[in-house]
């Protein structure tokens, strides 16, 4: 039973499997009839193949029609089956012009290659290629191709879809551009944050090596006052006073404690005498305005009430409000030295000032010196002109002598032959009186060139000078004063007095010519004065003393020229019958042959004056005056010589008249053969000096040689190689100037003879 | 709308409800691409899947043109067809599912009268 109920269940269930099968097929069968389908699926040896109602393509064809890609279908020779619009109008050709085509039409050659692999390829698997196509008018656009082998169908085809890439290219382009931008922006940033980082990084090693700076500068501002610093104080200071920091050498210095210093009992405007506090107000000053005070020196009151000069400078610190860093330098020591130094200084200032005043006068010498020189060396030249015009002079000098001494011998002796006879007498008198000035000319001119024989002795000036003054009053106009000013008594001079007169009378005569017709003044005097070394007023005197004496006028005065030449021979301003040129050249001789010298002042207008110097000497025997004695006369047997006929002659004649036997030549020679013979016939000789064959001095030498005691009296009329002094050395016992007058050579004849032969001395 | 056989008994009906209530679904729905009735069925599926079955229904919709292979093992003849795997028995739906009622009713999630 039991079975047969199992048996009827089985049998029950594959009822209902049956029935649920049933209704499957059954509900299958309705949702197909009634068009609840869309796809039947049919199992073929080729695997299931899916149809499709034709009313559900419809999805599909619109789908692929609306799509944006390409849509075509090739034959597997490449033509093409069919295209959707959007391939069409990708390459702007109508549809229907595209199927039918082969698709390699719409390649470009360049893709060829590529699109004919992609297709092959296309046939057996899912290709993909990029490439371009080819429009109508042969623009290019790029595509993506994708290509699939279409099973199923009756005939194989291959799908091809093409997607435009013209926007995607555009995009990417954009996009690549947008990417270099971005790329270069981003390239930029990253250098400007290189840039950035590394300032960072500069400034964060400047900040760490400013801290360490810092740390560094506040160790060592610690080492300043950590009270091991000597020799400088150091201190920081508000500018109120206060004191805040200060090491130990700075309380040293101030005699101070540290204590003191933190009671606040040490305030610098405190210990600052109040002599400096306008010291200290400039540098607060100074402090305020720029920071630093100028570095001062001034003084600080210590504690035992002494003063310590010392040295400041001071600096604000930086930050901290009105206090400031002073050093503070104990200057005693360099104080002390600056002191001596100072002593040293001005020592040696004194010795340098006294010496530069020594060098200064020595330089005024030195300049006074070649002032001097330079004069000199003008005087020397003026002195040589004058010296050379000298010799010539003196040898005119010589001829005139010759001419007038016979001429003033014979006028003599014939005036004493006829004391009576007034028309013969009266002319001879006149030709002597010629005679003589025409002598006194020469003379004069030998005396300029100091040729002449000296008659100088110890003389005093001033009787002379009086004497002169009387005979000059006498012919200078009244309207012209006269003044004479003795100032010396000591007054003696070794001279000539008849060449002082001369001197005087000339200088007079010159001082009143120059105020002819007008008035004015003479003003004579004589003077003492002493010359040193370096104040001779020229170069050829000697030092000592001198008798000046002076003539001054009221004149007319010389320029620079006319006083340069007054002294020179025959130089004259005055018209030619008035005046010779000889007279100041008379007084320079007369003056330089009494070792003195002349000077002259003067200026155009404003006078002359004439200074003359003449050595003074000491007091002796002074000569009296002689009075006039007749001519002497004797008998003794005289040789004379003259190579000058005319004189032979006259001086025969005179001595003849004179009582004496005379053998008168004119050949030395022969004077010398006739002596030679027979030396005792004569007492005395007479001979010239310059005679032809053999001169006087050797004449009269070998006279002397020859009978030693013989007295012989040289002439001369040209004292140039001759002298009395040098005829008395030579054994001459006379010496006499030609021409002389009849008295001149009697006298001394008379008085040689009377010298050396008294025993034959006859009296006439 | 095809009526179905369903078992008049309250006892059975909360059996039914309670099985159905905790009973997972493992559906399967066979189209062809996007043809008419297969997305009308997708569509009507999707909206009985969220009325009825919220939390419990593993539904997976298979284009038998992509996989061909599939549609064999099932025996699907046309398209769009629903199978249920699970919970057994197994169901097979022809059509685009639009009879809500007769399906809610095969799908045993409502008891049969």
């Amino acid at each position: 039973m039991k079975k047969e109920t199992k048996k009827k269940d089985r049998h029950l269930l594959q009822i209902e499997k049956l029935r649920l099968r049933l209704e499957e097929t059954e509900e299958t069968l309705r949702a197909i009839r009634e068009g609840q389908i869309d796809a039947l699926v049919v199992s073929s040896p080729q695997g299931e193949q899916v149809y499709t109602l034709k009313s559900a393509e419809q999805p599909y064809r619109v789908f692929v029609e609306t799509m944006n890609e390409g849509a075509v279908t090739l034959g597997l020779d490449g033509t093409i089956l069919y295209c959707n619009n959007r391939f069409a109008k990708m390459l702007e050709i109508p549809s229907d012009k595209v199927i039918g085509s082969a698709i390699f039409r719409f390649i470009p050659s360049t893709d060829r290659s590529g699109f004919e692999s992609a297709f092959e390829r296309g046939k057996q698997q899912v290709t993909t290629v990029d490439i371009s196509l080819k429009r109508a008018g042969q623009e290019l656009i790029p595509v993506h191709l994708s290509f699939n082998m279409l099973h199923g169908q009756e005939m194989p085809v291959v799908c091809m879809v093409a997607m435009d890439l013209t926007e995607y290219k555009r995009l990417e382009e954009a996009l690549r551009q947008l990417n270099a931008g971005l790329e270069k922006r981003v390239q930029d940033r990253t250098a400007e944050l290189e840039k950035a980082n590394e300032t960072l990084q500069a400034e964060i090693v400047e900040r760490k090596r400013a801290e360490e700076e810092l740390q560094r500068a506040y160790a060592r501002l610690r080492t300043l006052f950590d009270h091991r610093i000597d020799g400088i104080g150091i201190v920081i200071a508000n500018t109120e006073g206060d004191i805040l920091e200060a090491n130990d050498y700075f309380l040293k210095m101030l005699g101070s404690r540290r204590e003191e210093l933190k009671a606040g009992k040490i305030r610098w405007n405190e210990i600052t005498p109040p002599e400096w506090t306008g010291v200290d107000k400039i540098a607060l000053a100074q402090l305020r305005e720029r920071g630093v005070a100028d570095p001062q020196e001034k003084e600080y009151l210590r504690r035992d009430g002494t003063r310590v000069p010392i040295f400041l400078t001071a600096a604000m610190l930086p930050g901290q409000g009105n206090e400031a860093l002073v050093l503070v330098l104990d200057i005693t020591e360099r104080k002390r030295t600056e002191a001596a130094l100072r002593r040293t200084y001005n020592e040696l200032e004194k010795r340098v000032q006294e010496r530069t005043s020594e060098l200064a006068r020595a330089n005024t010498e030195l300049k006074e010196e070649i002032v001097k020189r330079e004069r000199t060396e003008q005087q020397l030249l003026q002195a040589q002109k004058l010296e050379s015009m000298g010799v010539l002079t003196g040898g005119i000098a010589h001829d005139f002598n010759n001419i007038l001494g016979p001429i003033i011998i014979n006028s003599e002796m014939v005036l004493s032959d006829h004391p009576e006879g007034p028309g013969v007498r009266s002319n001879l008198e006149l030709i002597l009186a010629s005679s003589l000035r025409g002598r006194d000319l020469v003379r004069q001119m030998l005396l300029f060139s100091r040729k002449s024989e000296k008659k100088q002795e110890l003389i005093t000036l001033s009787p002379i000078i009086k004497e002169t003054f009387k005979l000059l009053r006498s012919s200078v106009p009244t309207t012209i004063q006269m003044e004479l000013q003795l100032k010396t008594e000591s007054d003696t001079v070794y001279a000539d007095p008849s060449q002082i007169q001369q001197v005087i009378m000339n200088l007079c005569t010159n001082a009143a010519y120059a105020m002819r017709g007008t008035t004015g003044s003479i003003d004579i005097s004589l003077d003492n004065i002493r010359f040193g070394p370096m104040d001779l007023p020229e170069p050829d005197m000697q030092p000592g003393d001198y008798l000046i004496l002076s003539v001054k006028d009221t004149g007319a005065g010389m320029d620079e020229e006319v006083r340069t030449r007054v002294f020179e021979p025959f130089f004259t301003t005055k018209p030619v019958e008035e005046g010779t040129g000889l007279g100041l050249s008379v007084v320079y001789g007369i003056v330089k042959s009494h070792r003195g010298s002349i000077k002259v002042y003067s200026e155009p207008g404003r006078g002359s004056v004439f200074r003359v110097y003449l050595p003074k000497s000491e007091p002796g025997i002074l000569k009296k005056a002689e009075t006039l004695k007749p001519v002497p006369r004797g008998s003794e047997r005289i040789l004379f010589v003259d190579d000058e006929e005319l004189i032979v002659h006259s001086v025969r004649n005179m001595l003849q008249r004179l009582g004496y036997k005379i053998t008168a030549l004119n050949d030395s020679r022969e004077a010398l053969k006739l002596f030679s013979a027979d030396p005792s016939q004569f007492d005395l000789v007479m001979t010239d000096q310059t005679m032809p064959f053999m001169t006087g001095e050797d004449l009269g030498k070998e006279l002397m040689r020859i009978r030693s005691d013989i007295p012989v009296i040289l002439c001369t009329g040209y004292a140039d190689f001759i002298s009395s002094e040098k005829a008395t050395a030579m054994g001459f016992q006379g010496f006499i100037m030609k021409p002389f007058t009849v008295r001149e050579g009697a006298e001394l004849v008379r008085h040689v003879l009377d010298q050396k032969q008294p025993s034959n001395e006859q009296k006439p | 709308m095809k009526q179905t056989k369903v078992k008049d008994s309250a006892k059975s009906f909360e059996r039914v409800l309670k099985k159905s209530l905790k009973e997972k679904y493992v559906l399967r729905l066979y189209v062809t691409g996007m043809t008419p009735r297969s997305t009308q069925a997708i569509q009507n599926i999707k909206q009985i899947c969220d009325e009825e079955l919220l939390g419990r229904c593993d539904l997976e919709v298979i284009d038998i043109y992509q996989r061909p292979v599939l549609a064999r093992g099932e025996q699907i003849i046309a398209t769009p067809t629903l199978v249920k795997k699970l919970p057994l028995p197994l169901r097979r739906f022809i059509g685009d599912l639009s009879d809500k009622e007769r399906i809610v009713l095969g799908l045993d999630l409502r008891p049969k009268k």
